[in-house]
């Protein structure tokens, strides 16, 4: 597949995410916490397809994030890269074709990414570790939700083909 | 190492430099629009402005997903000879759910309705389209916008008091920061007593009232109300109510604040836009701007 028809729809993908996710937020009840089905993607792109176009498309894609927030435009930009040189720097020692290791990485770079945004953002100071249990709460439903969206990823981005069945078969690198 | 491997890992390390480079980026991002809300403000407008009509047909949807399950798949199953009956009442059902939707938009709207006539200020009443979608930050995504006379800093109410104020505005859409949110800040006063302080939102579902002295005398009860000294919100707003208090060690006491609004089941808000504007005022004040 062309690289550049890749590039479209992983963005078209992370729009139907977010959108999933505004959803989600307002379906839930107050007392459980939104998951963060974006990092599913962060996760995915570490994994599969660790090139630094695909830091762009994180970084985009926290963009988006902070889009749909309105307050300031960055915090979670950064955390998703931070994540993202995270697990891909780890990436090449981590079965990545198992389930649990993509429900292991979410539930950690959620966390990662939860506290990195409420330090950017000044709110840890106003909150304190009062937001403990969101974060745990959002931490595990993510851990949940990621390798559904990591699966929706693969068979979205292959369009039938073989992207990110396995290493090695980076749709991004001829970029 | 063989050379594949090697090559692979280079790539890898090659990402993540490559995304520790666009981490500081966005920190720098991040200060640089800390200090200009209104960059934020205006993108974040733009982009909710390109997702309005999927938003507003799920919002639609939303009620018509839970009609068709109340009255399709929770009925599968039902005997044959009651088939007729219960189509029949299935029918008056659906028209008495819609009959009951609408007298309580009407009192909705009624109620908001009154608000303005208190306020003696005119307003629009705009849908929850949307809400936020990260658990940071308390906001709000509404169907009306500049279009409709909407401006960031209008501020939002409904029947039972404050809910917010307009953050991001686009044509159609706008966006309210709850009064829930860590970053809001309301200036207000008791009803009673005019103990004076900031209600700040504390992330969860109440508030906080900050800078009461512990000299001002406060009781659990106490309504607390916009004082209208921010140039934000009109003065006399009902913000909630006080649910806690502790005696802070130096010189402010500690006050919880139970919003009046129940904002996690907000459906439709009144945006306050015939309120002046805080640069209308500086002016009528022979001030400038900001």
């Amino acid at each position: 597949m062309n690289p550049s028809w890749v590039v479209l729809r992983f963005i078209v993908l992370g729009l139907a995410v977010t959108l999933v996710q505004v959803i989600i937020s307002g379906v839930l009840p107050e007392f459980i916490a939104n998951p963060n089905l974006l990092l599913g993607l962060v996760i995915f792109l570490a994994f599969h397809e660790a090139t630094p176009l695909s830091a762009f498309l994180v970084f985009g894609l926290g963009l988006i994030m902070d889009l749909a927030g309105g307050l300031i435009l960055g915090p979670w930009a950064g955390a998703y890269c931070l994540v993202f040189a995270a697990i891909a720097s780890v990436s090449q020692r981590v079965f990545i074709e198992s389930y649990a290791s993509t429900a292991f990485a979410a539930f950690f770079a959620s966390l990662l990414t939860s506290t990195l945004v409420l330090m950017l953002t000044g709110v840890l100071t106003t909150r304190g570790w009062s937001s403990l249990t969101t974060l745990l709460s959002e931490a595990c439903l993510t851990a949940l939700l990621a390798p559904m969206v990591v699966a929706c990823a693969r068979g979205w981005l292959s369009g039938g083909g073989k992207l990110g069945a396995k290493r090695g078969t980076r749709a991004f690198e001829r970029f | 190492m063989s050379p594949t491997t090697k090559a692979f890992v280079e790539k890898g390390r090659k990402a993540a430099g490559t995304a520790l480079a666009l981490f500081l980026l966005s920190t720098l991002l991040s200060a640089y629009t800390a200090k200009r809300p209104h960059i934020a403000g205006s993108l974040s407008g733009a982009f909710t402005e390109v997702l309005y009509p999927l938003l507003s047909s799920i919002s639609s949807l939303r009620g018509g997903v839970g009609g068709i399950w109340d009255g399709y798949i929770a009925l599968r199953g039902v005997k044959e000879e009651n088939h007729e009956l219960r189509r029949r009442l299935e029918v008056l059902e659906a028209q008495n759910s819609r009959l009951l939707e609408l007298r309580h938009e009407n009192d909705r709207l009624r109620g908001l309705l009154k608000v303005g006539e208190e306020t003696q200020l005119s307003g629009v009443v705009a849908d929850v389209i949307g809400y936020e979608a990260s658990n940071w930050v308390q906001a709000i995504t509404l169907n009306r916008g500049s279009a409709d006379g909407v401006w960031v800093g209008t501020a939002a109410v409904d029947q039972e008091g404050l809910v917010g104020r307009v953050i991001a505005v686009s044509p159609s859409t706008s966006k309210v920061l709850l009064i829930t949110d860590p970053t809001s800040g309301v200036d207000a006063i008791a009803q009673d007593t005019r103990a004076h302080g900031v209600v700040e939102g504390n992330g969860s579902t109440l508030c906080r009232w900050r800078f009461v002295l512990n000299d001002d005398e406060v009781k659990i009860g106490d309504r607390i109300i916009t004082s209208g000294m921010d140039g934000l919100f009109p003065k006399g707003l009902l913000v909630g109510v006080v649910s806690a208090i502790e005696p802070g060690d130096g010189l402010f006491q500690s006050v919880d604040v139970r919003p009046a609004v129940r904002l996690p089941h907000l459906e439709s808000v009144l945006l306050l836009t015939g309120a002046q504007r805080p640069k209308d005022i500086l002016a009528d004040q022979g001030g400038r701007a900001p």
